[in-house]
């Protein structure tokens, strides 16, 4: 190995210090460093160290499978901090290979063992080498980065880094500058280094700022059931995504639902809804924790499904009208409101839940003095138009009707808000300009509504229409977001959904692409993904996949070893070539060109002799190049000259030689 | 006359004529003492043609020069038999190239065919014509000059005479200052014209008797051979230098290490006289070639890359 001694061990115990995996690394160092003594070398051969490349794949890919997969009490750590784990875990999964290095005869490992492409190339062409890699020094590093995945949160790391460089610089450094002047840089490096980190993470704190602040205003908003600030009055095209948020399932023979409730809002203060004495009690789970009643009385059978993302494991559950009893959902904590909110105060990412529908729900409580009240800049058009449609002369079932029949004549559906005629949007929209979006309509069916003396509120959620065929279910789109009024009818509450049918193609035609069945087939995927993952269908799975690993490591082993092949490495022979090419070879010169070799001005292999010592002249080294062009010249008759030197010419060789390296100042630097 | 003395006159005296071109008479004298005939290739009006004819007039020896053009004829350098009216008999006439030395000016101008007729004559020192062998004298030896390759009406030499050169060098621009000497020079006559023989054949023959003399171990033999083979295997070359080419080499490096006076070779002599050897043996790949690879930057690479004995 090209390290120096123990330096591959100190920086694997560093990393075993660091992660906690002490004994592992222990073991992992004493194979390493034993490998300098030991005499003996294996003869693997390319097709072996392939093996082993693949045997450390595979370990590392089995590991991955069991920090994400493994549940219950095999379970080390959840989700995003397995990254880390598996991060600290390589060179452990690394070191067979490295071990193997150690221990060929080869001392490196062939580049094509990394790359299918160059094993391909590599079967082609026997004969090829496509560059040999010396693992040493990048087995150190990934121990240095792994051990900084621990986070080991002290001036520790930092100091053991530098002195594990250090250790590794000192062996190469040129010795043609004196150890101050090493030591000096590597002091400067080190304070740079440092300095350098403390910026690097300051501009990491700024970039993480600029990009959450950028992302939330990516993603969708958490329904907040206090307040639904509504786009009444914005200018300009409403956008939406097509994203994909729930997916339905109504029990086998039964329709899916229309509509499905986020929340509900009783005051309108433009251009927001506000729910006010809406305080969330919590909801009591029943015996097994996933069933959750709304309201008291037998469950129906009428159901639904819903799965829906929660984000962080927290927000306002979509549910049909009339909702009884949650089944199913798995949450540590669920609360409600007197409006119909339900929401999860603690729960997973994704929730899967029944929901079942009965005629005598209680969920949302009969009105009060809030579900009347018109705001006063509303209120001159909105008792114009009750007056003109003649409302409070009709009972209130008819009431709704005309309302209903009233926006469905007069009305158009529009994403797309032009400049204000004047006074409120909202009187514009009812007096004017007549088209507009669901909040639109929501908003003003619920204050004509109450402007005839029906309680009425502005509820938020999704409309369900489009059926999957990939998924064999409903899914609800971001673009499905809907707004539509409840009316207080007869001592229930009843859905008004007054916006014109056809807002959901008009909605559509504005964001839909090409792209669209990819994204959903991905959309799907991640659902699938996520289920699994939130524990829901295979469940356990994962445990009996580590298994697996265990007869594929044997079978590999088995390939490795059974080929094995010992072969005693021959290093002295192996090293230059026969002696009878060298006459001359004991020449006394190549002391000096040692002394200069070390002092850093060292013989290019390549360079003869003269141009050497020419060079030396030209770079002003402190050397007596006069005096050792007259050694080299002796020294090269020694060599050269297939007559040799005589006796006291080699005498002469020997004694000047003696002197030069005795004369003071020369080649020490 | 010692061969050191001989070295010395005949420096002293092409250099009067060829100022600042001491690089290039050192490479000149180590091929014509090694044996080995020369290719000069350079621009026009470097004076290729003038050190041939310097070397031709410092030596007692027979100088013949040819011009070649694209009509000349392989006859018009080997010889020709005539038909002789009075003792109805052929005689034949010798060409240009039974001399000593032979200027061969502008030898890429003739055609592939006429370039031919050198080729015995330089390996073997003998021509054969109309099925006789005629020996050429004792201390032949050929200069040729050539225009670069690229220059209009030039045939390129088959690689075959190519291999024959012992070596390859350009002259290249001299110093302003070398110029403006030159000037001085040739104001009122040219130098060439007082260059007298200073040493005679045998003196040369002597010469070249004591280059196979010079001392070549077998370290240095095997250096040499590794440089050539060397060139055989670097990509973007389709054919390497030959084993006549290592001949050459070990040849010149024992004439230059003559020439400075030592009695044995030494590495420094091999790496000197590389890309003079070597490098025009070589035929690059012509897709290397327009990517920018030339056979003397082959060379250099070659000699960068083989470890030389210390």
């Amino acid at each position: 190995m090209s390290t120096p001694p123990l330096l591959l061990g100190a920086a694997v115990l560093f990393w075993g210090w660091a992660t906690g995996l002490l004994l592992p690394a222990i073991a992992v160092a004493a194979i390493l460093e034993g490998a300098r003594a030991v005499p003996w070398r294996v003869d693997f051969s390319r097709r072996d160290f392939n093996r082993v490349s693949d045997l450390c794949a595979i370990l590392f890919a089995g590991s991955a499978i069991y920090l994400f997969t493994a549940v219950g009490g095999m379970r080390v750590v959840d989700g995003p901090r397995a990254i880390t784990v598996l991060f600290q875990w390589l060179p452990l999964l690394a070191a067979p290979l490295v071990a193997c290095q150690a221990y060929s005869t080869a001392g490196t490992v062939d580049l094509s063992v990394f790359f299918w492409t160059l094993r391909k190339k590599a079967a082609d062409e026997p004969g090829a080498s496509s560059g040999a890699l010396d693992l040493a020094y990048p087995y150190a590093a990934l121990c240095i980065l792994s051990a900084s995945a621990a986070n080991v949160r002290t001036p520790a790391y930092y100091a053991s880094l530098c002195l594990l460089a250090a250790w590794a610089l000192w062996s190469r450094r040129s010795r043609r500058f004196s150890s101050l002047w090493w030591g000096t840089s590597l002091a400067v490096a080190v304070v740079a280094g440092y300095a350098g980190h403390l910026a690097l993470h300051r501009v990491q704190q700024k970039l993480e700022e600029v990009a959450f602040e950028y992302i939330s205003g990516l993603v969708r908003r958490d329904t907040d059931p206090f307040r639904s600030t509504t786009a009444i009055g914005h200018l300009g095209r409403l956008k939406l995504s097509d994203r994909i948020l729930l997916r339905v399932e109504p029990a086998a023979g039964q329709g899916a639902p229309i509509l499905l409730r986020e929340a509900s809002y009783n005051v309108y203060k433009s251009p927001a809804w506000f729910a006010l004495g809406a305080g969330f009690t919590p909801v009591q789970p029943e015996a097994g924790g996933e069933t959750w009643k709304l309201a008291p009385g037998p469950a129906p059978e009428t159901s639904v499904g819903v799965s829906a993302y929660l984000n962080r494991g927290r927000g306002v559950l979509p549910l049909p009208a009339r909702a009884m009893e949650i089944d199913g959902l798995a949450v540590v904590r669920l609360s409600s409101n007197r409006l119909g909110a339900v929401k999860v105060d603690e729960g997973l990412g994704l929730v899967t839940y029944r929901v079942r529908v009965g005629p005598g729900a209680l969920l949302d409580a009969p009105p009060t003095d809030f579900d009347v009240g018109v705001a006063a800049a509303e209120s001159v058009a909105v008792a114009q138009i009750a007056d003109e449609l003649e409302l409070a002369s009709k009972p209130p079932a008819a009431r709704l009707e005309a309302v209903a029949a009233f926006f469905r004549t007069n009305f158009h559906y529009s994403t797309y808000a032009d400049q204000p005629v004047g006074g409120a949007p909202l009187e514009d929209f009812l007096v004017r300009k007549r088209s507009g979006h669901c909040e639109y309509f929501a908003t003003a069916t619920v204050l004509l509504l109450r402007a005839a003396g029906v309680p009425a509120r502005y509820a938020t959620g999704y409309s369900v229409q489009e059926w999957s065929p990939l998924e064999r279910r409903y899914v609800v789109r971001a673009r499905h977001a809907h707004s539509w009024a409840l009316a207080w009818v007869e001592g229930a509450w009843r859905d008004l959904d007054t916006t014109p049918p056809e807002w959901v193609d008009a909605e559509a035609a504005g964001v839909a692409s090409a792209f669209e069945p990819v994204s959903d087939f991905l959309s799907w995927v991640v659902f699938l993904f996520s289920r699994w993952r939130y524990g829901e269908g295979w469940d356990g799975v994962g445990r009996y996949l580590v298994w697996l690993l265990v007869p594929l490591v044997l079978v590999l082993a088995w390939r490795l070893y059974g080929r094995r092949r010992i072969g005693r490495a021959r290093t002295e022979a192996a090293r230059g070539e026969p002696a009878a090419l060298h006459p001359g070879a004991d020449s006394e010169f190549y002391l000096i060109a040692d002394r200069l070799a070390v002092a850093g001005l060292g013989r290019r292999s390549t360079e003869p002799v003269s141009t050497w010592i020419s060079r030396l002249e030209e770079g002003h080294a402190p050397v007596a190049t006069d005096t050792l062009r007259q050694i080299a010249r002796l020294h090269y008759r020694y060599r050269f000259d297939p007559d040799g030197i005589g006796a006291d010419e080699r005498q002469a060789l020997r004694a000047r030689v003696e002197a030069w390296l005795a004369a003071p100042g020369t080649g020490r630097g | 006359m010692p061969s050191q003395e001989t070295f010395q006159r005949l420096t002293h005296s092409i250099d009067t004529v060829m100022k600042g071109q001491a690089v290039a008479i050192r490479k000149l004298l180590a091929a014509f003492a090694s044996g080995g005939h020369v290719l000069l290739e350079d621009y026009p009006g470097t004076g290729k043609t003038t050190l041939a004819k310097a070397l031709a007039r410092s030596i007692g020896a027979a100088f013949k020069r040819i011009q070649f053009t694209p009509d000349l004829l392989p006859s018009d350098i080997l010889g020709v038999s005539v038909f002789d009216q009075r003792d109805r008999a052929f005689h034949f006439h010798e060409g240009a190239i039974f001399t000593d030395i032979l200027l061969a000016d502008e030898i890429n101008r003739a055609s592939p065919r006429t370039q031919s007729a050198l080729l015995e004559a330089m390996a073997e020192g003998q021509v054969s014509i109309e099925g006789r062998t005629l020996r050429l004298g004792e201390l032949f030896f050929t200069i040729a000059t050539q225009n670069p390759v690229e220059f209009r009406g030039t045939y390129p030499l088959p690689e075959a005479q190519m291999d024959r050169f012992a070596m390859q060098f350009a002259l290249g621009y001299v110093a302003p200052e070398e110029e403006v000497a030159m000037l001085s020079a040739q104001a009122q006559r040219h130098p060439l014209d007082d260059v007298t023989p200073c040493v005679s054949t045998d003196d040369v023959l002597q010469l070249r008797r004591s280059v196979k003399e010079v001392r070549v171990s077998d370290e240095l033999k095997r250096y040499a051979v590794d440089l050539v083979r060397e060139t055989r295997t670097v990509p973007g070359v389709q054919l390497g230098a030959s084993p006549r080419a290592s001949l050459a080499l070990v040849k010149a490096a024992q004439a230059l290490a003559l020439l400075d006076g030592g009695a044995f070779v030494v590495p420094e002599h091999v790496q000197e006289l590389a890309v003079p050897v070597l490098a025009h043996r070589l035929v690059i790949d012509p897709q290397a070639r327009f990517s920018g690879v030339t056979a003397r930057g082959i060379v250099e690479e070659v000699v960068k890359k083989v470890p030389v004995p210390s």
